[in-house]
């Protein structure tokens, strides 16, 4: 079957089948290619180059997009290997933003102009906290810290707005997004417990209210069913007990709060702590008394215990679990789980081993995971959907500094420190929708008709042989679409350079007619927005 | 999607008994109208409505007569003095009846909102994901492992349009507000279309007769690429006509709509409504039902007005605009579009909440919970009891007594016209029965022949004598009977041959208290009444 008449056949109807032919319909019209299965390392060959497809993929898949210098960079280093280590090895420490330090007293007993002044600020706060991210973003060298970030965001959740004029307020949620700067690829189990007495993260899911006599269960079930074992490893008794274990805890959110450990820290109070004996997990956590009711012995023996004891009883589940997200993120949205033979499970099940043998570290299971020889699959090259952060951010990245990130990203239905739920952002086919493809394409091409012909320009001249148009193409077509050009697209692009002029003429343009230039590029990165896999990864 | 067969419900919907009005309406009711012949030139619309988070049933429609409610909550529980009350031994939160039309409080004065106590199933799921999988799914599974990839409208579509989407319809079949949702999902994929405001609604882009490179072929990536091209295509395909529809319909709205996202929703389904645009199902929700903190104002218990706070807001906010909107399909069937009895809606959320409350002044993930149904042709009253709170199940739950997935069965049954085969193949179990009585138009009947029967009672409820009022198209045998609501026979008032006409007989007889259900059959038409009998 040739390529066209194959393109034909390709209906729309398919779409939802899954990878591994669950639903038939594929398994009966196409042959899968097969995948590489563990987490054997990719090792390039003649017929797998380690070339601008595959460095892209993985800047794609570790940053919220390449540049052109990104990708030479990382094509020069030579080796799949070397480039996965200078992105997990470059950390940087960035300086906190004024609203991460902005002290308000407690607005809701006070008057109501003075209540609404007070949260118009943490408004304003919160704004100027997810721009200050999305500088980290857009102006990121070559490093997975901040997409690392991103991710344990989008996993231990935390929303700014909670409804009904409740709010986690912006230094919270900063201090929230440096534990996870500071652990990205640190040790799981640790990070754990630090979350659990995160000050975000208990005004969040309501651990600062929790009392001894009638818990808040909130955090102890989200503990468990999304954070490390999933569903089916725990009963309900194990929901309430962990919720009384985690009474007590309180956060010193505003300037009245009593602090006795400085303002938007944690603090533990004694009399609201369930000081009776409970079991978790068939563990016995024993009654307390008095004396040791503190801080320091609550949280080494209760709150520490609670997380140890999830991790040993459970920690096949945790480290499947998250190996699964950590995949369906960097990998493929919907890994083909439901089949054990299948080579996602494989890769999964390798992680997983990968996390029981170094103690829940992150470090060495991302590293296995993007230089293994599945990540850089054929089948799972350009295989993600864009999320509006990777999509708006990369606008900016890639094409028009001055796109307005914040807006654009809202608009497209993602707002950082702010997912829908609990849960994070659901990701994949539901980032696009016939509301939000829409937005997105009208985003884009209101970014490129805004963009100046000196932009374009300085966009132009960062290509070797920026004068052909056909090599300009091809690095066009590297720099913003996951695959190589068919030879078709290589002649359609080329064309609107020259506004289908004979390809040759673009020299003459591009040297001696500026804003001829300038305007043809628009035409085409009109065209590349348009193509469907602008919107893949 | 993984097939088996589902465990039922331990308590089939037979064993519900309904829960009788003490009262005589304590507002004057709407005048009684006969049933209007129904519009057989548009087809039947569901409208769902996704409460996000778990709705408190107990503090929606409160138990406030058992003490044992206000022992379970010393926090947040309403004093009774506070609830809505207009009929004895029913206590609505007051956020019910928000709102110029009343909220749906008066809804259930009019006889245009039905209260479905103790739904749920068996074996309650308290993940808000998970539970939320098998109400959109229509499919009452815990297993994590099994996926639940598709949505019981989204298949009960595909079962009704076959050549979906090899023939797209003129109009998409559903439009899911926000984000797409699992219930309209098929084996086809996304039966709907996704709409945020419809007057910006506008086509995706995909370029035509784009070629990409030959290593695609058979991977994720060309899986993926496919799938955005699809929603290109549908978005091209609808964004003009709901655009269209939307604004021709929306100078004939009258309701009066509040800013918020969920009463904006309300009013955009109601333009497209008025617009003509054949959508069969609208997904609209609402979130915030999360309440585990701050549910109410402080503490019952520190003499705080607990009738004030977050969870009141909510039930403002979605009565408000459900009343508004029915109101505004009221005023098109005065301007002349027949509507409202081809609209019915229904509320779902993943779960209760637990019938004690925690000391953060909120309440934890439960159990069964409160369900409301809505339209003209819905049979207004309630269906079932508040919870007893002294039964509680093993994890102090409010246990569940009508499955779910028996009224999204009658809703495919008497409001779709599937027949019992089909609708058991879209909720894939044979052996589902429907959740009986909730509809005044029964099964069988399809649009095209819809009923031109009518029936009413009035007064309903009655003590010990009422009035019922018919009227035939044509010449027939007719059987008019009064039967108890799990189908056993009480009575027959007419069992002959009648000409064409309008009909009024008079109904008295020594009945014990309780709802009923009045059904007159005449050729292939059914259609049913409740009517509540009071001592």
């Amino acid at each position: 079957m040739n390529r066209r008449s194959f393109l034909k056949s390709w209906k729309p109807t398919t779409f939802n089948d899954r990878p591994d032919g669950s639903s038939g319909v594929l398994a009966q019209s196409r042959t899968q290619r097969p995948l590489a299965t563990g987490l054997d390392p990719f090792v390039p060959d003649t017929n797998n180059t380690w070339d601008a497809m595959r460095a892209g993929h993985l800047l794609r898949r570790t940053m919220m997009a390449p540049t052109w210098t990104d990708i030479q960079a990382l094509v020069a280093l030579g080796d799949p290997g070397r480039a996965v280590d200078l992105l997990l090895g470059a950390t940087s420490t960035p300086s906190a933003p004024a609203a991460a330090n902005d002290q308000t007293e407690n607005p809701y007993p006070l008057a109501l102009p003075v209540q609404t002044q007070i949260i118009g600020q943490w408004a304003s706060d919160a704004a100027a906290l997810r721009t200050w991210w999305a500088k980290l973003h857009l102006t990121a060298s070559a490093s997975i810290q901040e997409k690392m970030v991103f991710f344990w965001s989008g996993h231990f959740t935390t929303e700014f707005s909670l409804g009904a004029n409740a709010y986690v307020i912006a230094p919270l949620l900063y201090r929230q997004n440096k534990l996870f700067r500071d652990h990205a690829l640190g040790n799981l189990q640790d990070l754990v417990k630090y979350v659990t007495l995160d000050p975000a993260m208990l005004v969040f899911l309501g651990g600062n209210t929790n009392t001894a006599g009638a818990p808040n269960e909130n955090y102890a079930r989200e503990l468990m069913e999304l954070f490390t074992c999933g569903l089916g490893n725990y009963t309900e008794g194990d929901v309430q007990n962990a919720a009384r274990i985690l009474t007590g805890w309180r956060v010193s959110q505003y300037t009245d709060d009593p602090a006795p450990n400085g303002i938007f820290n944690v603090y533990f109070d004694p009399a609201s702590h369930d000081t009776q004996a409970k079991i978790y997990l068939n563990t016995s956590f024993p009654a307390i008394d008095q004396t040791t009711n503190t801080e320091y012995l609550v949280q080494k023996n209760e709150i520490d215990k609670l997380v140890d004891t999830l991790f040993s009883v459970n920690g096949q589940a945790i480290a499947k679990f998250i190996s699964t997200k950590l995949y369906q993120f960097f990998v493929y949205s919907d890994p083909a789980t439901g089949d054990p033979t299948s080579s996602d499970a494989s890769v999964i099940q390798a992680m997983a081993d990968l996390f029981i043998q170094s103690n829940f570290e992150i470090q060495p299971v991302i590293s296995a995971l993007l230089k293994s020889a599945h990540f850089f699959d054929n089948a799972n090259i350009g295989a993600q959907i864009k999320t509006p952060a990777e999509y708006v951010i990369g606008m900016a990245r890639q094409l028009v500094p001055t796109f307005p990130i914040d807006a654009n990203m809202t608009a497209a239905d993602q707002q950082f420190f702010q997912p829908p739920n609990v849960s994070g952002w659901p990701g994949y086919h539901d980032w696009i929708t016939t509301n939000t493809y829409p937005v997105r394409g009208t985003e884009a091409t209101t970014a490129i008709t805004d963009m100046s012909d000196a932009v374009a320009l300085t966009f132009i001249q960062q290509f070797p042989n920026y004068s052909d148009a056909n090599a300009l193409s091809t690095g066009i077509g590297q720099l913003l679409l996951p695959r190589p050009l068919s030879s078709e697209r290589q002649t359609t692009f080329a064309s609107k350079l020259t506004a289908g002029a004979p390809v040759y003429e673009w020299t003459s343009i591009v040297t001696s007619s500026p804003s001829t230039a300038a305007r043809n590029l628009r035409d085409l990165l009109n065209y590349i927005v348009s193509l469907p896999d602008f919107e893949l990864v | 999607m993984k097939r088996r067969t589902f465990l039922r419900g331990a308590l089939g919907a037979a064993a519900i008994t309904p829960v009788l009005l003490d009262r005589v309406w304590a507002k004057p009711s709407s005048p009684l109208k006969l049933l209007a012949q129904l519009d057989s030139s548009g087809d039947k619309i569901l409208i769902l409505i996704q409460l996000f988070g778990g709705n408190d049933g107990l503090n929606t429609v409160v138990p406030a007569d058992q003490d044992e409610y206000y022992n379970l909550r010393p926090n947040i529980a309403i004093p009774k003095k506070s609830l809505w009350n207009n009929f004895s031994g029913i206590y609505l939160n007051p956020g019910l009846a928000a709102g110029s039309q009343g909220g749906i409080a008066h809804m259930l004065e009019l006889g245009t909102l039905a209260i479905v106590h103790n739904i749920g199933y068996d074996n309650p799921n308290l993940s808000h994901f998970r539970s939320t999988d098998i109400w959109l799914s229509g499919i009452n599974d815990s297993n994590p492992n099994d996926r639940l990839d598709t949505g019981w409208l989204g298949r009960s579509l595909e079962q009704q349009y076959p050549n979906f989407p090899a023939q797209l319809p003129a109009d998409p079949l559903a439009i899911n507000f926000g984000g797409f949702s699992l219930a309209l999902t098929s084996d086809k994929g996304r039966m709907g279309i996704e709409v945020d405001n419809p007057n910006l609604q506008t086509g995706g882009l995909s370029a035509s007769g784009d070629i990409v490179d030959d290593q695609a072929t058979g991977t994720r990536y060309e899986i993926e690429y496919a799938f955005v091209q699809d929603v290109a295509n549908r978005s091209n395909a609808y964004a003009a006509r709901v655009k269209d529809a939307y604004n021709a319909g929306k100078p004939m709205l009258k309701g009066n709509y509040a800013s918020d996202g969920f009463a904006q929703q309300m009013a955009s389904v109601a333009a497209l409504i008025a617009g003509g645009l054949n959508t069969r199902v609208y997904v609209v929700g609402m979130g915030g039902f999360d309440t585990h903190v701050n549910q109410v104002n402080g503490s019952l218990a520190n003499g705080d007005d607990t009738s004030q706070g977050a969870h009141r807001n909510l039930l403002a906010q979605l009565a408000d605009a459900v009343a508004q909107f029915q109101y505004d399909l009221a005023m098109m069937d005065q301007a002349g579009l027949n509507v409202a009895n081809r609209v019915l809606g229904f509320t779902i959320s993943e779960f209760g909440r637990r019938p004690h409350d925690n000391n953060s002044s909120g309440t934890d993930h439960g159990a069964a919970s409160v369900q409301f149904v809505f339209g003209t042709q819905v049979n207004g009253g309630i269906f079932g009891h508040v919870p007893d709170l002294t039964q509680l199940d093993a994890n102090q739950d409010v246990p569940y007594q009508v499955d779910y997935r028996t009224v999204y069965t009658t809703l495919l049954t008497d409001w779709y016209g599937m027949t019992l085969g089909d609708a058991r193949t879209v909720m894939n179990d044979p052996k589902l029965d429907p959740f009986p009585g909730l509809i005044k138009t029964q099964s069988g009947v399809p649009a095209s022949q819809a009923a031109t029967s009518s029936l009413s009672v009035y007064p309903n409820p009655f003590v010990n004598a009422t009035t019922v009022q018919f009227s035939l198209p044509s010449d027939g045998y007719v059987q008019i009977e009064v039967a108890s609501i799990d189908g056993k026979h009480v009575s027959t008032l007419i069992s002959r041959t009648l000409a064409a006409g309008s009909y009024t007989v008079p109904f008295s007889e020594e009945l014990s208290a309780g709802a009923y259900l009045l059904s007159l059959r005449t050729g292939s038409e059914r259609l049913t009444q409740l009517i509540n009998v009071i001592r």
